[in-house]
């Protein structure tokens, strides 16, 4: 759906002109940037680091600015993960999600982009302008077709000689609460109801009834996590419970709405201890809904879900919607299988060589005797492919238009596999050397590269890394012949991992991919860690180090067990409680 | 296809509105005319955005001159150079060569070397933070891969709350194929900015687009409409006192959150009660034709449609469109277009140019040429739809009373250097610009275009310098104070000399 860009191509490359690329990038992100306590919104924030979390720790990534553009500073408390934050607005995802799942239908709306949080994830930030209007838009939209005729009776299950404002009030009564997550007054019981009367004594009951679903969609307290209760115990840290902790158990583990079991629950009191809270996660991670919260993490933490819309010549005509949507569908299936079976882990995610593909994916893939357009478990060529990475969904995004590209690929792994991330490029890069015609596409790379130290500090580790999987073309098909028609050349030299059994002479993407899925540890740790990230909606900071030990070590002797480590964060210190400043 | 007509009905509501306003009831009629026609100047500010800098080298007039008079034609005829497809209307130019993006340049990239020792970092994605803000970038985090946003507020939006705050969109915010993926790189994709931190997105979906700034004007004089103007007023209503009544009960952080929350709703509730300035007789509203057989009505199909790469150039066609209309109508006066966004990577089959554009322009690639020649041959077929509208209730053509500012992020791609950038204006915005020149700002000219691009002259004028004149061409023209600099102050030394007719 998105047109990718990121910042080279395969011809040409920039150099990372940085003093150095092994973490310590002066001034470049890596002063820890102080957590900007009460600093205002117009300060400059602290500079996040580009962590180099070593072997499974986390970066000391500031937390200056909150991520949230144009609102205050942060707070933080000594001692503890906590830190303050504005209100979350619902991200896109989890609008279309709860209002689908609170009206019964389909959701197909138009809103303005998430943006991101420091930890790199989408987030409801400040509303502009144009999130009002598209909210406004989105809401006329989903509020029509939920009191169309066929729809109506569903939400509002009155004879047609009984709808009036009793059936409205009804409806309220019922709808309001589970929109805002809440029981709710008299006043907005009032409100809701006055709007209903206006609009049907001039135009109807549906009239009224979409008035008043319009409404609910677009207030706040339908599109904000307020935490009223506890906001209302006073500043410092208080404990998240009841509905507060419903929400963000539902949105958590399910990206959606609370169901009315876990409505019921908070108000019975049942959310209220740390073992509750884990009882309650238990029973929402045995159902499906699970698979869909965990979806919304990897498709922003891997950027895989969201493929390049079109390639060009020559792999337009391969490049369909229906491949995309089975590279998607397969890429799911394989991810599943590594996070839910009882034989999934992170090493599985690396290096298995089962995969999903239908009649249309498998010649991509490189399996052949495939027929129909359902997906079929199948065992790939193991030589040639190990685990998610290799697969299509990863390939094709990191790639341009028409061929591969080794130095997205590179820094991807980099960053949101090993947890190393590279800095940006800046602004004075050196001048390029044109690569020369006849060379293959890793040479150009190499050539235009080469400034030992200009390019170097970062190239020395990224290119060995992406030229690994010079072996699959823009769409991810194996190959052993390049974008400039020369032979393809895998063998490398890794360096910098800080991992001796990595940074050694490789031969190709699937002997990597085994090392590192070896290797489970420092994998799974920046697995943990972006899951932390996403989770606390923000980057990672000091205080939150001994929760992403314990969740990695969690995942450790649970026997990678990634259910182990969503149950695990259910009982941190940033989930359980919330730090107020009023 | 229809003419839109106020209704007695929806006048009485917009008085409501702003009746507290409205000191004297004299005549309904004349009433009206006061409420809804917006006291402002007619004048416009249209910027045209493309990606990844140009080549000086072909941009630039090749004329060792401080001035150079354009107006014929005559320089305008190299078939390499990239103004060349604006010959026809070269006497409506005024190219200026020599005004660089002060505040991106890379001295104010980290701490160590920056005059205020805060790191400001970013390559690439400085140039467009800093365009229309006249800002430095706010430090980004690097496990979001992030080079922070800009640190104030562009040009278009202090236009539209100084000046013309009134109208139905004070500004509008369009995108052909802009990147949505804002957790990588989020500086790349935005030019307008309300303020720190806080930019505006484009509408990359014409058919979206269309619905948010007609769909008011189309659906109404029906009873339908007032049904849904109705409605609109009693949801956002309990709306609005959602927002009042949770006020107790939240943090001040929070409350400051929802308070701007607020304020866009309530601006949304005076955008769609209140009535065009003018007629938009003939609103031609995008349909099946380009799309052909996806469900136009489905946002989410009409999105992903937009953003197909071999759909560009009729996406760009019906945003163009769409834009014209809204200004010829006196929706909007300050329009910020992008042709896709900082550091894209897109490749452009249409023109057989099937290389990168973030690659290419690392590589002062040849092919660039056909890329830039393609956006002011965009450029070129905005001026003659403008110029071919009488402006209502104003002398001349639309574009007489406009000004078009077509640029890039960057100067040079290669080097991800702002100084020297390409400032291609088109208008005189009613007179107030000089048209048909050349200006060279200092007199740094050799053989060496490349050299040139990234070597910085006397007087070191920039942006914001160019920015404070445009402030000025609409400040003189609604009779309000003169601003004399714009964003960071550093990085301004007042208007630009030599540009007044």
């Amino acid at each position: 759906m998105r047109a990718r860009s990121t910042w080279s191509v395969p011809s040409f490359v920039i150099c990372l002109a940085v003093a150095g690329c092994n973490g310590s990038i002066s001034d470049n992100g890596m002063s820890p940037g102080g957590p900007g306590i009460g600093s205002g919104g117009n300060g400059n924030p602290g500079n996040g680091g580009s962590g180099n979390p070593g072997n499974g720790g986390s970066g000391n990534p500031g937390t200056g600015g909150s991520g949230n553009p144009g609102t205050g500073g942060t707070v933080t408390l000594p001692g503890s993960a906590l830190q303050s934050a504005p209100a979350y607005r619902l991200t896109n995802q989890e609008f279309t999600n709860s209002a689908s799942d609170l009206l019964g239908v389909p959701v197909s709306v138009a809103l303005e982009a998430d943006a991101p949080s420091s930890g790199g994830f989408w987030i409801g930030g400040a509303a502009s302008d144009g999130s009002v209007r598209a909210y406004h838009t989105a809401a006329i939209a989903i509020a029509t077709q939920a009191v169309a005729a066929a729809n109506l009776a569903k939400i509002a299950p009155c004879s047609t000689t009984a709808q009036n404002a009793t059936c409205a009030g009804t409806f309220i009564d019922t709808f309001a609460p589970k929109a805002f997550r809440r029981p709710i007054d008299a006043t907005e019981r009032t409100a809701l109801l006055n709007a209903f009367n206006t609009i049907s004594g001039k135009y109807g009951f549906s009239a009224g009834m979409q008035t008043v679903i319009e409404a609910i969609l677009q207030s706040p307290s339908f599109l904000y996590h307020l935490e009223l209760e506890e906001q209302a115990l006073g500043a410092g840290k208080q404990p998240v419970t009841g509905y507060s902790m419903a929400s963000r158990l539902s949105y958590l583990l399910w990206a959606t709405t609370p169901d009315d079991t876990l409505l019921q629950h908070a108000g019975a009191g049942m959310l209220s201890t740390k073992d509750q809270v884990s009882a309650e996660a238990t029973r929402m991670l045995a159902d499906a809904r699970a698979k869909n919260g965990v979806r919304y993490f990897y498709e922003q933490w891997l950027k895989a879900t969201d493929l390049p819309n079109s390639k060009t010549s020559p792999f337009d005509t391969k490049y369909t919607t229906t491949l995309q949507a089975a590279i998607k569908q397969s890429f799911d299936m394989q991810m599943d299988d590594a996070l839910w079976a009882d034989t999934g882990s992170v090493t599985a995610l690396l290096t298995s060589r089962t995969a999903y593909v239908n009649q249309e994916l498998a010649p991509i893939m490189g399996v052949t005797g495939v027929t129909g357009t359902g997906m079929q478990k199948v065992q790939v060529n193991q030589a040639q492919r190990a685990g998610i990475l290799t697969h299509p969904a990863i390939m094709a995004t990191f790639a341009t238009e028409n061929t591969s590209h080794p130095i997205k690929r590179g820094v991807f792994i980099w960053g949101k596999v090993m947890c190393q991330p590279l800095p940006d490029p800046p602004a004075n890069v050196p001048p390029f050397v044109a690569p020369s015609p006849g060379q293959s596409l890793r040479q150009d790379f190499e050539t235009l590269t080469k400034d030992p130290t200009g390019c170097q500090p970062c190239h020395a580790r990224i290119n060995p890394v992406g030229f690994l999987f010079e072996s699959y073309d823009t769409i991810g098909q194996y190959r052993t012949t390049d974008d400039n028609s020369q032979p393809v050349n895998t063998a490398v030299t890794i360096v910098g991992t800080g991992d001796p059994m990595l940074d050694t002479a490789t031969a190709n993407a699937p002997q990597f991919l085994d090392r590192l899925g070896a290797d489970d540890s420092a994998v799974g740790a920046c697995m943990v860690t972006h899951l932390y990230r996403f989770a606390a909606k923000r980057a990672e900071a000091d205080g939150d180090t001994n929760d992403i030990t314990t969740l990695t070590n969690t995942l450790k002797s649970s026997n990678q067990s990634f259910k182990q480590v969503l149950l695990g964060l259910t009982q941190t210190e940033i989930f359980l409680n919330r730090l107020n400043v009023l | 296809m229809r003419k839109y007509n106020v209704t007695r009905r929806r006048f009485l509501r917009d008085l409501g509105v702003s009746a507290a306003a409205v000191p004297f009831v004299v005549g309904l009629d004349s009433l009206y005319a006061r409420a809804a026609v917006p006291l402002v100047p007619k004048r416009r500010l249209i910027v045209i955005y493309t990606a990844n800098g140009m080549l000086y080298a072909n941009w630039r007039i090749p004329q060792s001159a401080p001035e150079i008079d354009i107006s014929t034609g005559k320089v305008l005829t190299d078939p390499n150079n990239l103004l060349t497809p604006l010959n026809e209307n070269a006497a409506r130019l005024l190219v200026l060569d020599r005004v660089s993006s002060v505040g991106a340049r890379q001295t104010y990239q980290t701490a160590a070397t920056a005059p205020d020792k805060i790191n400001h970092p970013g390559g690439h994605q400085k140039g467009l933070g800093n365009l229309l803000t006249g800002q430095v970038l706010l430090g980004g985090v690097s496990t979001n891969e992030d080079a922070g946003l800009a640190d104030g507020m562009s040009v278009d939006r202090k236009l539209a709350t100084t000046i013309f705050s009134k109208t139905a969109w004070p500004t509008l915010e369009i995108g052909v194929q802009v990147d949505e993926d804002t957790t990588n790189r989020y500086v790349d994709k935005r030019i307008s900015y309300d303020g720190p931190r806080m930019p505006r997105a484009p509408q990359n979906d014409p058919f979206q687009l269309f619905k948010n700034v007609f769909g008011n004007v189309m659906s109404s004089g029906s009873s339908g409409n007032n049904q849904r103007l109705d409605m609109d007023k009693s949801v956002l209503d309990a709306v609005t006192s959602d927002f009042t009544r949770l006020k107790t009960k939240l943090s001040s952080q929070d409350n400051a959150l929802l308070d701007q929350h607020a304020t866009s709703v309530r601006s949304l509730e005076q955008q769609l009660v209140q009535a065009p300035v003018v007629s938009c007789n003939n609103i031609t509203a995008p349909s099946s034709t380009s799309t052909g057989s996806i469900d136009i009505n489905n946002p989410v199909a009409t999105h992903a449609w937009a953003m197909q790469r071999a759909n560009f150039q009729e996406v760009a066609r019906l945003q163009m469109s769409i834009m014209v209309q809204a200004i010829a109508c006196g929706v909007t006066n300050l329009v910020t277009f992008m042709f896709a966004n900082s550091e894209t990577d897109m490749q452009f089959p249409w023109l057989n140019v099937l290389k990168g554009h973030h690659g290419m322009s690392h590589a002062r690639d040849a092919d660039l040429v056909k890329v830039d020649q393609y956006y002011a041959g965009q450029v070129n077929s905005l001026i003659n739809t403008l110029k071919a509208i009488p402006d209502s209730g104003a002398s001349g053509s639309v574009m007489d009373n406009s000004l078009i500012m077509y640029t890039s992020c960057l100067s040079d791609g290669a080097s991800h250097h702002s100084d020297n950038m390409m400032f291609t204006l088109a208008g005189s915005n009613g007179g107030y610009f000089r048209q048909g020149k050349l200006i060279r700002y200092n007199n740094v000219f050799t053989a060496d275009a490349v050299k040139d691009q990234n070597t910085i002259g006397t007087p070191d004028h920039s942006n914001s310098d160019l920015m404070v004149s445009i402030m000025n061409s609409f400040e003189s023209a609604a009779g309000v104070p003169l601003s004399t600099t714009f964003g960071d102050p550093r990085f301004c030394t007042g208007p630009l000399p030599s540009i007044k007719a």
